[in-house]
């Protein structure tokens, strides 16, 4: 009897013990994928934003977008008028860029209208700066290097066209 | 240039971008033609109008898409490298390009596009599984379908570079290069109709920026020109959007069809030095 008792007892403790050791490898094994599952987040926040911060990231530029789009109306509206007030006609030249503030600061209508249409354009390039700023904050460098790159392509070879040819 | 002539170039924007938004191919197609050989202003004054106009569009029709997260902002980033370089390529040309030849490159696009307004194309179905190395993946909730569309955009780089083509025409003509890119975007890339026209709409904008910040230094925008053409293709683009749902899509596309044949014609009789009657 006394027998039959202590071969339970050790085949308890061996159960125990080996239950024991499966839990550990478990955890362990659940431990390690964690932190490997972790690792993987980490890495691909730093690449890009996920789909919710995408989907932000769009709001965010639709309600640019249309904001800009009413500012353009706006000053398009305002620079004709106030260019047909002064001298019946629109212009048939843009201002230089080099003498449109000056020119600006002196409320010029001409260079109100030549401001009107370079608002216009920059638009889109708001939206890119919009996009950069925002993946660059929430850690998405890719994102955020495309969109630069994008700028820096749309805007460098002009601007500097700009500055030397006028 | 008189009021009567300022007043002309606004109401023909204005059809113009109403026609554009009923078909989805932007006001440009139109109006340069009919400015340049009807209105007589320069083709490349009409071409850079039309650009900026291309910009004013793309906010709004984008900040719908936007709206209903349907651009994919990281496929249309990697794209516009190419297409911005392309345009501004295109911008280049304009300034030294002469204008016959102007002339001929927009009438043989038209006639481009007339052959791509013909063709029954079947939509490619998405692919929604494999690799994703860049990461260009998208999704978008399509209603008419009442399902979250999923799609991976395939040969990227061959899209990359065949959108340089897309905006070194857009560059060169003024015009926004939806009418290729997205075909190009669906067959090419197997992105799904929407999600392409969506995105090209958001790419279209900044494609031309770079392109119209080259004509301005060139002395080709024209605030004469320019101004009315930007309100009026804003206004048509507004109407232009809620008469397109009422109007039969098939008897739409053929009238278009026919206004396109005649401009590319008489663009490419003008490059040849024949006579047009009514044109200039």
């Amino acid at each position: 009897m006394n027998e039959g008792v202590s071969r339970r007892a050790i085949a308890r403790a061996f159960c125990v013990t080996i239950a024991r050791r499966e839990a550990f490898g478990l955890l362990a094994e659940h431990s390690v994928a964690r932190q490997e599952a972790s690792t993987r987040r980490t890495s691909d926040d730093t690449t890009r934003c996920d789909e919710e911060a995408l989907g932000h990231l769009s709001d965010r530029l639709a309600r640019l977008y249309r904001f800009w789009l009413a500012i353009v109306l706006v000053v398009l509206a305002v620079g004709t008028a106030l260019d047909l007030i002064e001298d019946r006609q629109l212009e048939t030249q843009t201002v230089p860029l080099s003498g449109l503030v000056s020119r600006l600061t002196a409320g010029d209508p001409a260079a109100l209208e030549t401001a009107a249409l370079l608002v216009v354009t920059l638009g889109p390039v708001a939206g890119l700066v919009l996009i950069i700023a925002s993946c660059a904050r929430s850690g998405d460098r890719r994102t955020a290097l495309l969109a630069l790159t994008v700028l820096v392509v749309v805007a460098a070879l002009p601007v500097a066209h700009s500055f030397a040819g006028r | 240039m008189s009021h009567l002539a300022e007043l002309a170039v606004l109401i023909v924007a204005a059809l113009s971008g109403t026609l554009g938004a009923m078909v989805g191919l932007g006001g440009g197609v139109f109006m340069v033609p009919i400015f340049s050989a009807f209105l007589g202003v320069p083709i490349k004054t009409a071409i850079a109008a039309s650009a900026l106009a291309v910009i004013v569009n793309s906010l709004g029709g984008a900040s719908v898409y936007l709206k209903h997260r349907m651009v994919n902002i990281r496929l249309a980033l990697v794209l516009l490298i190419a297409t911005t370089l392309g345009a501004i390529a295109g911008a280049m040309l304009v300034s030294i390009a002469p204008v016959d030849v102007l002339r001929l490159v927009f009438a043989l696009a038209l006639y481009g596009m007339i052959a791509l307004l013909s063709s029954r194309r079947a939509s490619s179905d998405p692919i929604t599984s494999g690799a994703d190395r860049l990461s260009l993946s998208g999704a978008f909730y399509d209603p008419a379908a009442g399902t979250v569309v999923r799609y991976i955009p395939q040969r990227v780089a061959l899209g990359t570079a065949a959108s340089t083509f897309a905006g070194f025409l857009s560059g060169l003509l003024g015009v926004g290069g939806g009418f290729m890119q997205v075909p190009l975007m669906n067959t090419l890339m197997r992105v799904p109709v929407k999600a392409a026209a969506a995105t090209s709409a958001y790419m279209i904008g900044v494609t031309v920026v770079g392109s119209v910040l080259l004509y301005y230094a060139n002395d080709l925008l024209v605030p004469q020109i320019a101004v009315p053409a930007v309100i009026g293709v804003f206004l048509g683009s507004q109407i232009g959007s809620r008469l397109g749902r009422h109007v039969r899509g098939l008897w739409l596309r053929r009238i278009l069809i026919l206004i396109l044949l005649y401009l590319a014609t008489t663009l490419l009789l003008q490059a040849l030095g024949v006579t047009v009657p009514g044109a200039r």
